[in-house]
């Protein structure tokens, strides 16, 4: 990989370059991430797919942080991308490292009271970018209705057999699918262990692959339901939201996008037993695609049960 | 002498992986692959056989007693056991019951919902303990 690493960032940026270190860093299940230091003391962070791992592509995550970062939104500038897969058996894609980021614990979900509120405000500012002329969007009223689809259609590709609580957790999702007033970017995986920081501010939201264009309850949703549950309590988060975004996330909304996002945990998660069973044969495969994916469909389908 | 069963294969290797192996690993990201490979050989010991035959068996005779439901007759038109087919017409069935607050709509997610409900129960049962695998943590260490 380093040989070919080389070769290729040296035909990509038109210079005679060297790598003076190659080494996997903070590893995630949907992509492995290399820390590259180049001779000159340029570092970079080699972001590598692993076998259609949740259905995402390393490619719609570059158009992604590429636009975001055109938006003045603080992000790792992106700067080659490898789409095909042919020169290190996945694609990839490079970008900067963004240096002065505290290293923590990868299950610590802690936050200082400021770094939470910077947070929330960051968020709510990814939100509120124009990204018309930048990226291509759905109407407001099938913005939500294309993203069950997406998330179905990852399911359905990916297992053999039909499953029953998902495709009711599609239709319900369809039938109670709240009116959107402004499609807005949404990131898709936001909180804690998601973005870099210096103990008190944002330095970099990272994590780009489940990003798209849709309604932006579902990150306050998935933020404090899932990625942040740790992190403080629910109402906690609400109030923080609520003071410093200025955003209303009702009990009913709340509901609405807990579904959407167990389902869409649930769907993404089934494709790890065709990873399992093809190129990538790491157990948190096998365990990702067992004991997650039927936990996120029993959430789902209690929440539908009400 | 017989030769060991799969069981007592996955036990060696769930007990050499987590008594030789793993206190010699100290990247952090290495250590949770190998807790989780511990708790993937248990779920390999443990889990019982392959239950799908007999849950679509169920499935089907469920969709057979609510033939009379105007839901389930619009999907359940010619009969079969073969998995696809039956989960297809669960899968239809419950996803039109979504959206009607009738009686064919209770019953189907009394009489059918409930049975999946179960079957989804039953596997969370056998792989719920792979959760603190998951996590990189040993259960019982």
């Amino acid at each position: 990989m380093r040989d070919e690493l080389e070769r290729w960032i040296g035909e990509q940026s038109g210079a005679d370059v060297g790598v003076a270190e190659l080494r996997r860093i903070t590893t995630g299940h949907s992509r492995g991430n290399w820390l590259l230091e180049l001779d000159d003391g340029s570092r970079f962070v080699v972001r590598v797919e692993q076998g259609g791992v949740f259905g995402t592509a390393g490619a719609d995550e570059f158009e992604f942080m590429q636009a975001v970062g055109r938006l003045g939104f603080p992000v790792a500038r992106v700067r080659w991308l490898e789409a095909t897969g042919e020169l290190i058996g996945q694609p990839f894609f490079v970008m900067d490292f963004i240096e002065g980021g505290v290293t923590t614990d990868r299950e610590d979900r802690s936050l200082a009271p400021e770094l939470a509120v910077d947070f929330v405000r960051r968020l709510d500012e990814l939100h509120r970018l124009e990204w018309a002329g930048v990226l291509d969007g759905p109407a407001p009223s099938d913005a939500t209705h294309v993203q069950i689809e997406r998330w179905a259609d990852v399911y359905r590709t990916s297992s053999s057999m039909p499953i029953p609580l998902l495709e009711e957790g599609a239709a319900w999702l369809h039938h109670l699918a709240p009116h959107l007033e402004r499609v807005a970017i949404v990131h898709g995986d936001p909180g804690p262990g998601n973005f870099v920081h210096d103990g008190h501010r944002v330095l970099a939201f990272t994590d780009w692959e489940f990003s798209h264009l849709g309604d932006p309850t579902e990150d306050w949703s998935f933020l404090l339901s899932m990625r942040g549950a740790r992190t403080m309590a629910a109402d906690d988060w609400l109030h923080l939201v609520r003071t410093e975004a200025g955003v209303e996330v009702s009990d009913e909304q709340l509901r609405y996008w807990k579904v959407f996002n167990f389902f869409k945990g649930a769907c993404a998660n089934v494709t790890c037993l065709r990873a399992f069973a093809g190129v990538n044969p790491a157990p948190n495969m096998a365990l990702i695609g067992t004991v997650l994916h039927q936990s996120f469909t029993r959430q789902m389908a209690d929440l539908i049960a009400g | 002498m017989r030769e060991p069963s799969d069981a007592e294969m996955w036990r060696s290797v769930e007990a050499t992986v987590r008594n030789v192996l793993l206190p010699s690993i100290t990247d952090e990201w290495a250590r949770v692959i190998t807790v989780q490979l511990v708790g993937l050989a248990r779920y390999a010991a443990t889990r019982p056989p392959d239950r799908t035959a007999a849950r679509v068996a169920e499935l089907a005779a469920t969709l057979d007693r609510l033939a009379a439901n105007p839901v389930v007759a619009a999907h359940w038109r010619s009969p079969s056991t073969e998995p696809r087919a039956v989960l297809g017409a669960v899968s239809a069935v419950l996803a039109d019951a979504v959206s009607r607050d009738d009686q064919p709509g209770d019953d189907i997610r009394a009489g059918l919902r409930t049975v999946v409900s179960r079957h989804l129960d039953e596997d969370l049962a056998v792989s719920g303990m792979l959760m603190p695998y998951f996590r990189g943590k040993l259960p019982d260490a």
